[in-house]
């Protein structure tokens, strides 16, 4: 039986509004399907119906519904997108051309300071169709049945941010091999290489407008490569079996409006990737080790995740991690420290895990910390 | 001292546009960052004996090319005798 209880949050009206009643009803079906999974695989979890959508009433919900189950930690899963329980919409610090940081921070965090975590939060957004929603449900249901096995991963990066992607994918799979953009485009990108990876680094360009990420020639790269070839494209995402996915593009996790061929986002989830976390604004990291920012966040993340932890207590750790680790550098966390922690959300169940099964595994997670 | 030298934002440039020449001729914005404690306190971190004050300077230009245009913006972290903590740069 595992310590933690996990809450699937949704508000009804809204979801009805959205997709119908019948439509909800199927929803409901798929919720209780989730619930008997989540029960065979020791996970206690209740569905919990909000009265209001307002962020700010929602995370007092969140704070009542927390002290019923005092001690034990809870996983919160929200279900729906930004019509259905709405991002916050956070300040943004950075002098850049973000008016807001969409965030499920707030949700995340018991004080104030919603920087740092203090609960394990996931979520499943909707598009306009409500097969998507159902699919998604379908495999996380699936997926609390059965292990994953498999250790190797994908990475992907502009070729100008070659030296920093290596140290954040080397740090997870020691010698392994990172594709670049260029060479590589969208022309050369073989769907096949994402198939049977357990997780899935991205290092590249996003724009808030389009669906694609895109690549950048270094400079010494040959002068009739592109400057900012398209790397990847909606299209190009084959159908998975699982996969963490982890996106540090500008915008890799901007879902407002979007549709799954204008998010790459959205498409991982549909294809069956176990989650997807990736930004919702302009994220920022350096061109070359050490890691800081959104590569930093994502080597803590990938560590944790690779090694078993639920996929949201590898992001709340991960943004532990990764303050503490500043503060002792910095001795304070700058502006875009701040807007990486808050603009780096998690799709998908938070209470998913994958356990990589190694012949002389024995690493221990602990999933709260 | 509040303001930093224009000799070292000078060289703060030098290096920056080495790396990044598309931004040559960008002026930087210039900002005094405040240090927090709180945190460090919720998270049980002892902070450096001796935190320096820095700046953080905000490097900003709009990339046309092909079909794209992207808005590139670099930010490095500089202290008060000019040593660069950090140089990012956005996704």
């Amino acid at each position: 039986m595992r310590n933690e209880v996990e809450i699937i949050l949704s508000h009804k009206g809204n979801l009805i509004a959205k997709y119908g009643r019948e439509n909800v009803f199927r929803i409901e079906e798929a919720l209780g399907e989730l619930k008997k999974c989540m029960a065979n695989k020791g996970i206690e979890s209740h569905v919990h119906w909000l009265e209001s959508s307002a962020p700010s009433r929602v995370r007092k919900s969140i704070a009542e519904l927390e002290r019923r189950f005092i001690p034990r930690p809870i996983n919160l899963l929200i279900l729906g997108g930004d019509d259905v329980v709405p991002f916050f919409r956070l300040r943004n610090e950075v002098e850049d051309d973000d008016l807001y940081i969409p965030s499920d921070a707030p949700y995340a965090s018991r004080l104030d300071n919603w920087t740092i975590p203090d609960r394990a939060v996931g979520r499943i957004p909707g598009v306009k169709e409500v097969g998507f929603i159902l699919k998604v449900l379908g495999y996380a249901a699936k997926k609390h049945t059965r292990d994953t096995t498999g250790k190797k991963g994908f990475g992907y990066s502009t070729s100008k941010w070659k030296a920093a992607s290596k140290s954040v994918y080397e740090a997870i799979t020691p010698g392994g091999r990172l594709r670049l953009s260029p060479p590589v485009t969208k022309k050369e990108f073989v769907s096949k290489w994402l198939t049977k990876r357990t997780f899935l680094y991205f290092n590249l360009h996003g724009l808030k407008e389009r669906g694609e990420w895109y690549g950048e020639r270094a400079p010494q790269d040959p002068e009739d490569y592109r400057q900012f070839p398209v790397a990847l494209l909606p299209e190009l995402i084959p159908k998975l079996s699982g996969g963490i996915v982890f996106s540090e593009a500008c915008y890799g996790g901007y879902i407002l409006d979007k549709d799954m061929k204008a998010s790459l986002a959205l498409t991982f989830l549909a294809q069956n990737a176990d989650c997807f976390v990736g930004s919702s604004a302009i994220a920022y990291g350096p061109y070359k080790p050490p890691s800081t920012e959104a590569d930093l966040l994502c080597k803590y993340f990938l560590q944790y995740a690779t090694k078993g932890a639920s996929y949201g207590n590898a992001l709340m750790n991960a943004k532990k991690d990764f303050v503490r680790k500043m503060l002792r550098i910095q001795g304070h966390l700058d502006e875009d420290d701040r807007k990486t922690l808050l603009e780096f959300n998690l799709f998908g169940d938070p209470g998913l895990n994958c356990r990589v099964m190694e012949e002389d595994d024995e690493r221990v997670v602990t999933n709260h910390h | 001292m509040n303001e930093l030298s224009p000799i070292i934002i000078e060289a703060v440039k030098k290096r920056v546009t080495a790396d990044f020449p598309e931004l040559a001729g960008v002026e930087p914005s210039c900002r005094l960052k405040k240090v927090e404690t709180a945190i460090a306190e919720q998270l049980h971190v002892s902070l450096p004996k001796k935190v320096q004050k820095v700046y953080v300077l905000t490097f900003r230009k709009e990339i046309e090319t092909e079909s794209l245009q992207l808005a590139r913006v670099v930010r490095a972290t500089v202290t008060g005798r000019g040593e660069v903590l950090k140089v990012t740069v956005s996704k």
